[in-house]
């Protein structure tokens, strides 16, 4: 049996307990903020320091406005383990499990340069990761496409983008071989996850004029980017660019002496 | 032979094997470079045991000269009682360690976990030589004898590794081992003295231990952790994924993986047509890399055009327009991707080539009806040898010799390099094989392309030496096609003609491959495909050709090292070059790690480290000493050390701990190209060489017996040691090359003869001992230290050199040490009669 007191008491801690609720909501929203606040700053040192810094030569530096936007803009703190949070935006890949690795933010920056996407595009990507690649492409074309392998990464991923609103994104889990035939074909074509060949459906699906960039070495050690870029000559109307993203030019060449 | 020697011998052996077993492990959880460091750090046990020998020294009060001989049983069962406890322990926790390289650079905490790997296997090593040393140091007078034993135990310790990885895979073959070290433990404890009730429950505890261990071994037996971004780890990822057949043996661990995912065609065209789609295959992992796959095959070769569409093709097209009956060679066959392209393209007669059994196992066997038969053909034949072996001594002649992206199994079983030694890609390999061309015939050799190009600019390299040597001209003789992801390299006796250039261009470009040279070929015509910003290929190219000052030039300003290897200096993969590190740190910072080779680095780190800690080791025990002399202990010996005394010491054992292990690399890596194995070359140079020294020391005890002064035999088996490797480093190449068509028991014969002169070598350390136990016995645990902290520094030491100089450069600076160590024993003063 309650007494009368104890609609008293409850109305008293009620009266205590709203307000610190709503202090502490409002202490973590700041927080949040203000970790927000702390990630974009750090978006925008990673862009100065990492990706159009002069350390690259011209050609190497990232120079497309709207890509370094879409760098700035994409939280990748949001794509990477827990732990590794505090290393988003360090100028190194990252291990997102499986033996999987989102690449540092220079080769992602890069890649999506070389991809010369458009508004109106349509993107496939084939090895989703854990979305980075996908959630930057999304604010420069119209459609991602993109296809991961690992089923929990995939899975997580698809959950990941759509928590984060990315709605032109469309995540599929499976075998990325042969492409998506139902969407092909497509201006751009990431292939992050070339074992030892490039899948000549994929070159197939790519549209006349389109271009497909490829990252080449180990998940920790990507040393090349391949370009490939389709001419409207026909299937044959191939070309490759092999593109080291270093400068490292100055070493193979003859070094010179100091 | 006694209780405590049989307990000695199988302590020596347990440790060794246990060592041979733990890089097996590594090799097949992680990568060699990192299983070499881990293991050299963790060998630092045995200088770290001298530290504790003084120590122990420290307590006792009673001089050696005193001592009740076979006193101190109660230490050595201690320990040898901890390291079979230590032993599985050690093993299992390292693998639940979740350590992986790759992060080393950005992340501390795998520093953390390096240095946890290093602690955990530290243990059983640093246990068993406690117990190896206390044996040793405490009876010194009897040490050549001991000593003979503990070699002996370590020679049978290495075969009997081998031999258990013969049976079965690496698990099992640890609890062996580690129940060989129980059986060490417990011939020690029962060997102690009557003991009072404490001690009798102590070994109670002890064997209890020992038994519990090993039941739980049994029960939940701990498997190698695999790194997740082995090959074999990743695939075991796609769909449907699964492990159809795994072998294991000595010379790696073969896994069969099944999954609808898995397709292996290195290099594919871009462009090629949907009629070559690929068959279904299994990928096929050793030592859980990706090492190719088996391919469906149901006799039908027009269901293999894929094959068509890679650059390893490429030979084959050559003669497209003329065709010819060939005889082809494929080296390094595994699972039968060259084998398959020659039957499509109607070779007569295949050999195949491979040095795995359990490979041509799985495709004769598991995979008979999958692969169509394929290793059972009547136009097949299969030979079960190593590649560069069988080219150089087989007696048939080729149209097409078939090298393609075969790595040879890197002697890396017992730590050997880090930057392994490979006979295959040597400028005397190449000449073999083009010796062995019909005329018209064809070398093709394919590699994987990196950028900056290094591999296939090394092979052009060795090819054009190899000419060169064999009075050809290269500029008409190799053509180089590549892919974005492969590169062909085509050597011919003769010179291309017209036609098969013709015919090799319209097949490439097809496929939109560059034929990055061909005889003739115009400026700018090897970049149209795979466009590089900067043709680095016809600028490599042109300079190797021009030979001379210009080749030189270009070898000396490359980022990586392109000269060629040779059998004397059989690294092709070393393309490490020093002067190229500050120019990438200054040029690009932190993105220089991708073009790091880190094999060479990681050697270097290896040697740095073992050199610092052996240091540390190797003076804890001097300054352990000096306070006990300044504690105003008894007096151990007849006279306090002195400066110039211990230097001598120092010197002494420093010499041989590094010329022991300088021999027996330099032997490992000489033998494995004449013993055409690298498993045998290890159990025959680890356990003939041990035994044989073994053998030298029991000698020496029975000269001593037999009234010969130890001066004169130390001072005559270090200089006879230093004057066989001598010898051998200018003789040994030459006198086996004739030698190596002989069968294998023949060779192992040989192997044996080429070490029996070597029983010297297990003279001077003992001898040592013995005559430090007389002059100055406080010494001996710091003698031991030097002597494990040598041994350790040694094996990096000696994988440098053999680098930067050659094989005989090593076996060269072995004769100095045992040169130093025989004008050190030369000047031991006779010493005081000792204890009967």
């Amino acid at each position: 049996m309650r007494g009368p007191g104890s609609s008293i008491r409850k109305k008293s801690s009620s009266r205590v307990v709203v307000p610190v609720c709503f202090l502490l909501a409002a202490a973590a929203l700041l927080f949040a903020q203000a970790d927000e606040e702390t990630f974009r700053k750090r978006r925008e040192e990673m862009v100065r320091t990492q990706i159009t810094s002069l350390r690259w030569t011209s050609s190497d530096a990232v120079r497309d406005a709207r890509v370094l936007k879409a760098m700035r803009q994409t939280p990748r703190h949001r794509f990477v383990p827990q732990e590794q949070v505090p290393n988003a935006y360090e100028d190194r890949p990252l291990p997102i499990g499986y033996g999987q690795t989102i690449s540092q933010p220079y080769i992602v920056a890069k890649m999506t340069e070389l991809l010369e996407p458009k508004k109106e595009q349509r993107t496939l990507e084939i090895g989703t990761g854990s979305g980075y690649q996908a959630a930057v492409l999304s604010p420069l074309v119209a459609e991602v496409y993109t296809i991961e392998i690992i089923e929990p990464l995939g899975t997580a991923a698809r959950k990941r983008l759509a928590a984060l609103g990315y709605k032109n994104v469309e995540v599929r889990v499976g075998d990325g071989y042969y492409g998506w035939p139902e969407k092909a074909p497509f201006d751009c074509i990431v292939v992050t996850a070339a074992a030892n060949h490039i899948p000549p459906p994929l070159v197939e699906q790519l549209k006349a004029g389109g271009r497909m960039v490829i990252p080449v070495g180990n998940p920790f050690q990507v040393q090349t980017l391949v370009l490939v870029t389709k001419g409207s000559k026909g299937p044959r109307d191939i070309q490759v660019r092999s593109l080291m993203p270093v400068a490292f030019v100055p070493l193979v060449g003859g070094a010179k002496k100091n | 032979m006694k209780r405590r020697e049989a307990s000695l011998l199988l302590v020596s052996a347990a440790v060794l094997a246990y060592q041979v077993l733990l890089v097996r492990a590594f090799l097949i959880g992680q990568w060699h470079h990192f299983a070499y460091m881990v293991i050299s750090i963790a060998l630092l046990g045995f200088g770290a045991s001298g530290t504790l020998l003084a120590a122990l020294e420290r307590r006792r009060t009673t001089p050696v000269a005193e001592r009740v001989p076979r006193g101190g049983g109660g230490w050595f069962a201690l320990f040898a009682t901890l390291f079979a406890l230590a032993l599985p322990v050690s093993f299992a926790l390292s693998q639940k360690i979740p350590f992986d390289p790759y992060l080393i650079v950005w992340d501390r905490r795998q520093w953390l976990y390096l240095g946890c790997y290093y602690l955990v296997l530290f243990v059983p090593f640093f246990a068993a030589a406690t117990a190896i040393g206390l044996a040793l140091i405490r009876e010194p007078e009897e040490c050549p004898q001991l000593y003979a034993y503990n070699l002996a135990g370590s020679g049978a310790g290495a075969a009997l590794a081998v031999a258990l990885l013969e049976v079965a895979p690496v698990e099992p073959a640890l609890l062996a081992v580690s129940g060989l070290a129980q059986g060490a433990a417990l011939l020690a404890l029962v060997d102690l003295a009557p003991l009072g009730r404490r001690g009798r429950w102590l070994v109670v505890a002890g064997v209890a231990a020992m038994a519990g261990l090993t039941l739980l071994w049994a029960d939940h037996p701990p498997a190698v952790r695999l790194s997740q971004y082995k090959g074999l780890s990743y695939a075991l990822n796609l769909p449907e994924a699964r492990v159809v057949a795994r072998r294991s043996s000595p010379l790696g661990r073969v896994d069969v993986v099944a999954s609808p995912a898995i397709r292996e065609a290195p290099g594919l065209s871009l462009v090629s047509p949907r009629e070559a789609a690929l068959p279904p295959q299994f990928g096929l992992y050793v030592d859980a890399e990706t090492s190719g796959a088996i391919t469906r095959f149901d006799g039908d070769t027009s269901k293999l055009a894929f094959l068509d569409w890679m650059t390893t093709a490429a030979p084959y097209f050559t003669w497209q327009d003329a065709p010819r009956a060939t005889r082809v060679c494929v080296l390094g066959a595994g699972g039968g991707a060259g084998v398959l392209l020659a039957l499509r393209h109607g070779a007569q007669q295949v050999d195949a080539v491979e040095l795995d059994a359990n490979v041509i196992d799985l495709l004769r066997r598991t995979f008979r009806d999958f692969s169509g038969g394929l290793y059972d053909r009547p136009d097949l034949r299969v030979h079960r040898a190593e590649a560069r072996a069988f080219a150089q001594a087989a007696p048939g002649v080729w149209d097409v010799i078939d090298l393609s992206l075969v790595d040879s199994f890197a002697a890396t079983v017992a730590g050997v390099g880090a930057v392994g030694e490979n006979y295959l890609y040597t400028r005397e390999a190449f000449e073999a094989f083009l010796q062995h061309l019909r005329p018209g015939g064809l070398l093709a050799v394919t590699r994987w392309v990196r950028q900056p190009p290094r591999d296939e600019l090394k092979l052009f390299a060795t090819a054009a030496a190899a000419l060169e040597r064999m009075g050809l001209s290269p500029a008409d003789r190799l053509v180089l096609v590549r892919s974005w992801a492969t590169a062909t390299l085509l050597v011919k006796k003769e010179s291309f003609t017209a036609a098969e250039l013709a015919a090799l261009r319209r097949w490439a470009s097809e496929r939109l491959f560059d034929t990055a040279y061909f005889p003739g070929i115009a400026p700018g015509e090897g970049n149209r495909f795979t466009v590089l910003d900067r043709d680095h290929y016809a600028e490599a190219v042109a300079a190797i050709l021009a030979g001379g000052a210009r080749r030189e030039q270009f070898f000396r300003e490359y980022a990586f090292c392109l000269r060629p290897a040779t059998d004397d200096r059989p690294y092709f993969f070393h393309f490490f070059r020093w002067r190229a590190l500050p120019l990438m740190l200054a040029t690009v910072g932190a993105a220089w790690i991708p073009f790091v080779e880190w094999g060479y680095l990681i050697l270097v780190a290896t040697l740095a480290q073992a050199a610092l800690l052996g240091a540390l080791l190797i003076a804890a025990p001097l300054v352990l000493l000096r306070r006990r002399a300044s504690s105003g202990d008894p007096a151990p010996s007849p006279r306090p050390s002195h400066r110039g005394e211990r230097l001598q010491v120092f010197l002494y054992f420093l010499a041989l701990g590094l010329g022991y292990l300088f021999v027996e690399m330099a032997l490992i890596q000489r033998l494995v190209f004449f013993l055409a194995n690298p498993v045998y070359a290890i159990a025959v140079v680890l356990a003939g060489l041990l035994l044989v020294s073994g053998l030298g020391s029991g000698w020496a005890a029975r000269r001593l017996r037999q009234g010969s002064p130890a001066a004169r035999l130390a001072c005559f088996a270090a200089l006879g040691v230093a004057a066989t490797v001598a010898v051998y480093a200018f003789g040994l190449r030459a006198a086996l090359a004739p030698l190596l068509a002989w069968p294998l028991a023949a060779r192992m014969s040989v192997a044996f003869a080429v070490m029996l002169p070597l029983a010297a070598m297990g003279m001077p350390f003992p001898l040592g001992l013995r005559q430090l136990g007389r002059t100055q016995a406080e010494l001996l645990p710091w003698a031991w230290a030097i002597n494990g902290c040598a041994s350790v520094v040694a094996t990096s030491l000696a994988t440098l050199l053999a680098l930067g100089a050659g094989l005989a450069a090593v076996l060269l600076a072995a004769g100095a040490c045992y040169g130093v160590a025989a004008l050190l024993a030369h000047h031991w003063e006779s010493p005081p009669d000792g204890p009967a």
